[in-house]
């Protein structure tokens, strides 16, 4: 899951350009949300709308990892990391009139671990969420005062802090949670620069300003966020004007807006990882060589150019850059195909070997050129004798089949930070504890998987640096995975010149829709 | 003929059984289940246990069937796995539009398939038979997807005559009657509303109409090949009705049959999801709604939208049989 290039960043990089007299801001996205409960529904595309919509208490400073005040203007952490005091923030109102203090932020917390709450969110359908993820550490909480609300924890926890700050901890009203009951998933309440308005599925979801806002009247009336499944289409609205920002930025139109003056792409770097897994439990897998050998065959800059448009970096470290504690001493895997095949010969595979890659068909957010990716590592693979034959499948299907447990070779593979903590990558991939959901290439390590239980438990910042570049350095020699790149955060917009008002009508018959 | 539509009415149980049937087994066998497509990359197989749990999934496959079958009889065909609506009510929304397309892209078809058929068949051979059967290979040939696309770059993009994409103007609405925004924006009464939903339908329309189109052209133009060929055409223009009249009055009326047996099987297809087309233009409609379902392995959507489709083909089935009897006097159903 991708931290998400929130619509009010957006919305400061229009606003650098000149003339931006738009009312409604129109940005198109390739699927249908499927619900507006932060707390209940995971994929990006509703993340997005909701982002617009609620605040969290920290947030994260645009375009990086750190956090700074959200509906918290200030907080305390206990020396011993065991205790949260947050300071609320006065005079926020939610869009129903709900006032925000910390009483009804505990409340909103209720529902989410209180059976016996009239909004209990486990009643109210289907629940992916980041409760256990953020909250599993806490062992209590409680309001001690009209704007002041305490957190105590089991065991320190620094990942804490940044999880809040993520979308899917969105604060929601709670007297509207419980109005709604089953159906607030379609009717959000937060406290956010835009107000709920209406959703015609797959169509369009209508969002207007919210005037009271905390943080500032938006620059924009209305925001409505335009279901347009074909990138192609898209783009041929963007260029007439009815579409000022495409949240999904396919790879087959990033020539186009480049070569056109009027639109800009805006990239963020990513908190994301994409490769192939390897695995490392199977001949000649496990056989450390043959991995590395695997990783010096692939020509990284080459695919960055081609396929991913310029748009990608390799990877350097099991963590990307953007994400603190990355280590950059780590020695590159340079494309150095007479090596490979040295290391190839070395572990007794002179003559290369036959393997199986499994590959899904679409596009991802860590790797927008989906099914492409496996062909270009064929054919790098082919150049040192390893021969690879690719089975395509459609996601869901992929997904079942890698985590079965009982598949046995090559798989693409990848990973987007959800709140900015190194163990949200490193755990998640290639910890022992998470095969063969997480770490696909069922790789063990016993130190590894001791040095990332030390740094969960570890509250001393520094502390939990030095650990995770010991344990990134052991995975990096190791390669689990052909490691390849990070990609960018991608949106689309269009700049420089006034865009036009809405609708098909030519400009002169125009209006402000 | 009402004991016979009454009987035809009757065979809609079995049919929508073992519709259900076919498609409940069909997706479970499926790999992938919703679960681990809901919580995709994150998913620790605790979350996956509890995930399915809540979503009934871990019951076996005859309870869950029987569990659907009983309540879908009663109307009620679950929640969507993925946004919890009712599914029923997101495939009734999702339908109109998809409705409204079919209807829109058989006019275009009939309109223009039956006089260029005609006049192709009146003339068998000459120039514009051969045009028109150039044209007609053309037609069912070209791939719908490639053909959108350049309709919208002509007329939407550098023409900017029609719009790009969606039902209506971005940031318009109508209030939802029957969910086909043409009608509703018609009920309610505004001119700006109406023009926009008609100009939002003429290229999607258009798209989808060149197969239908190329067949009913071909099947008239045989038609009306043959019919001119009959004993009874020699006497009718011995009688002295005038050409016209021989063709249209005579000729034609005879060789419907065949026309109408091709529009009805191509009404049933066209509904059970134009999907690129849809997709293309962004429509809310349900090819969309079903391809993206099963993708995502949401069982009742899917279910719903199997039944409905079935449904509607069984009526169309049933009207244009019975609109044989019209056509043809000499039909007669017991």
């Amino acid at each position: 899951m991708k931290r998400v290039l929130t619509v009010v960043a957006l919305l400061l990089a229009l606003v650098g350009t000149a003339a931006f007299a738009q009312k409604t801001l129109v940005i198109a996205i390739q699927a249908d949300p499927t619900g507006f409960d932060p707390e209940a529904v995971l994929n990006n595309t509703s993340g997005f709308v909701m982002s617009a919509v609620y605040d969290t208490l920290v947030q994260y400073k645009p375009g990086t990892v750190d956090v700074e005040p959200g509906l918290a203007q200030s907080w305390d952490i206990s020396s011993d990391g065991l205790t949260y005091t947050f300071h609320l923030r006065h005079g926020v109102t939610f869009s129903d009139g709900t006032p925000f203090n910390a009483n009804t932020y505990v409340k909103s917390l209720d529902r989410l671990f209180d059976k016996n709450d009239p909004a209990y969110i486990y009643n109210t359908g289907p629940v992916e969420s980041y409760i256990h993820f953020t909250y599993d550490a806490v062992a209590s909480y409680k309001a001690l005062d009209a704007y002041t609300v305490q957190f105590k924890l089991k065991h320190p926890s620094a990942p804490f802090l940044t999880s809040l700050a993520m979308v899917w901890n969105g604060v929601v009203s709670p007297t509207a949670a419980a109005k709604y009951g089953k159906s607030f998933r379609n009717n959000p309440v937060g406290t956010g620069p835009f107000v709920f308005k209406e959703w015609v599925h797959n169509d369009h979801v209508t969002l207007d300003a919210n005037p009271n806002y905390w943080g500032g009247k938006p620059k924009v009336d209305r925001v409505i966020f335009k279901v347009i499944p074909d990138a192609q289409t898209a783009l041929l609205q963007m260029k007439q004007g009815q579409v000022q920002i495409l949240a999904d930025v396919s790879s087959q139109i990033i020539p186009a807006i480049k070569s056109d003056p009027n639109l800009k792409l805006v990239t963020q770097p990513g908190l994301t990882v994409n490769g192939i897994a390897l695995p490392t439990d199977t001949k000649p897998f496990n056989d450390p060589r043959v991995r590395q050998a695997l990783n010096y065959a692939i020509d990284r800059n080459a695919i960055d150019k081609s396929l991913y448009n310029d748009l990608a970096v390799p990877m350097t470290a099991p963590i990307p850059k953007a994400q603190w504690s990355y280590d950059d001493s780590l020695p590159a895997y340079t494309y150095d195909p007479a090596k490979a095949k040295q290391l190839l010969a070395e572990a007794g595979y002179p003559n290369g070997f036959k393997a199986e890659l499994l590959a899904y068909n679409s596009a991802r957010g860590y790797n927008p050129a989906g099914a492409q990716m496996a062909v270009a590592i064929q054919s790098y693979l082919k150049q040192i004798g390893v021969d690879v034959s690719i089975q395509q499948m459609e996601f869901g299907s992929f997904l079942s089949k890698v985590r079965s447990g009982d598949y046995h070779g090559m798989a693409m593979t990848g990973w987007s930070g959800d709140n900015g903590d190194p163990d949200n990558f490193l755990y998640e991939l290639f910890d022992s504890a998470t095969i063969p959901v997480g770490d696909t290439a069922h790789y063990k390590n016993d130190q590894v998987d001791n040095l990332l239980a030390q740094a969960q438990k570890e509250t001393n910042h520094a502390q939990r640096v030095q650990l995770y570049q010991q344990a990134q350095k052991i995975i990096w020699q190791e390669a689990p995975w052909i490691f390849l790149n990070n990609t960018l955060q991608v949106r689309a917009a269009r700049g420089a010149r006034v865009p036009r008002p809405t609708g098909s009508r030519p400009v002169g018959r125009g209006t402000f829709a | 003929m009402l004991q016979y539509t009454v009987r035809r009415l009757l065979q809609l149980l079995p049919v929508i059984i073992g519709v259900s049937l076919l498609v409940f087994f069909a997706m479970h066998i499926l790999p992938g289940d919703v679960a681990t497509l809901l919580l995709g990359d994150r998913a620790t197989k605790q979350q996956l246990v509890q995930l399915r749990h809540q979503l009934g999934l871990d019951k076996p496959i005859w309870v869950q069937y029987w569990a659907f079958l009983t309540s879908a009889l009663q109307g009620d065909f679950g929640v969507s796995l993925r946004t919890n609506h009712p599914a029923l009510r997101m495939v009734l929304q999702a339908f109109p539009v998809t409705f409204q397309l079919s209807v829109a892209a058989l006019l275009v078809a009939l309109a223009a398939g039956l006089p260029l058929g005609v006049l192709a068949g009146v003339r068998p051979g000459g120039w514009l038979d051969n045009a028109v059967l150039g044209v007609s290979l053309i037609g069912v040939s070209m791939p719908i997807f490639w053909l959108g696309l350049m309709l919208i770059l002509v007329f939407g993009a550098h023409l900017n005559w029609l719009p790009i994409g969606g039902v209506l103007d971005i940031g318009q609405s109508v209030h939802r009657i029957t969910g086909m925004p043409v009608l509703d924006a018609a009920l309610e009464g505004r001119w700006s509303a109406f023009s926009s939903a008609v100009r939002h339908l003429i290229l999607p329309a258009v798209t989808l109409a060149t197969i239908p189109l190329a067949l009913i052209t071909r099947i008239t133009r045989a038609e009306v090949v043959g019919a001119l060929n009959h004993d009874y055409v020699r006497t009718a223009r011995a009688k002295g009705v005038r050409e016209r009249g021989v063709v249209l009055r005579h000729a034609l009326r005879n060789g419907m049959i065949p026309v109408v047996t091709v529009v009805g099987l191509q009404f049933g297809l066209l509904l059970s999801g134009a999907v690129l087309t849809e997709t293309i233009f962004s429509l809310p409609g349900l090819g969309r709604l079903m391809v993206d379902s099963i993708l995502n392995r949401d069982y009742p959507v899917v279910q719903a939208g199997a039944i409905v489709v079935a449904l509607v083909f069984v009526i169309i089935n049933l009207l244009v049989d019975i609109s044989y009897a019209y056509l043809d006097p000499r039909i007669r159903y017991q």
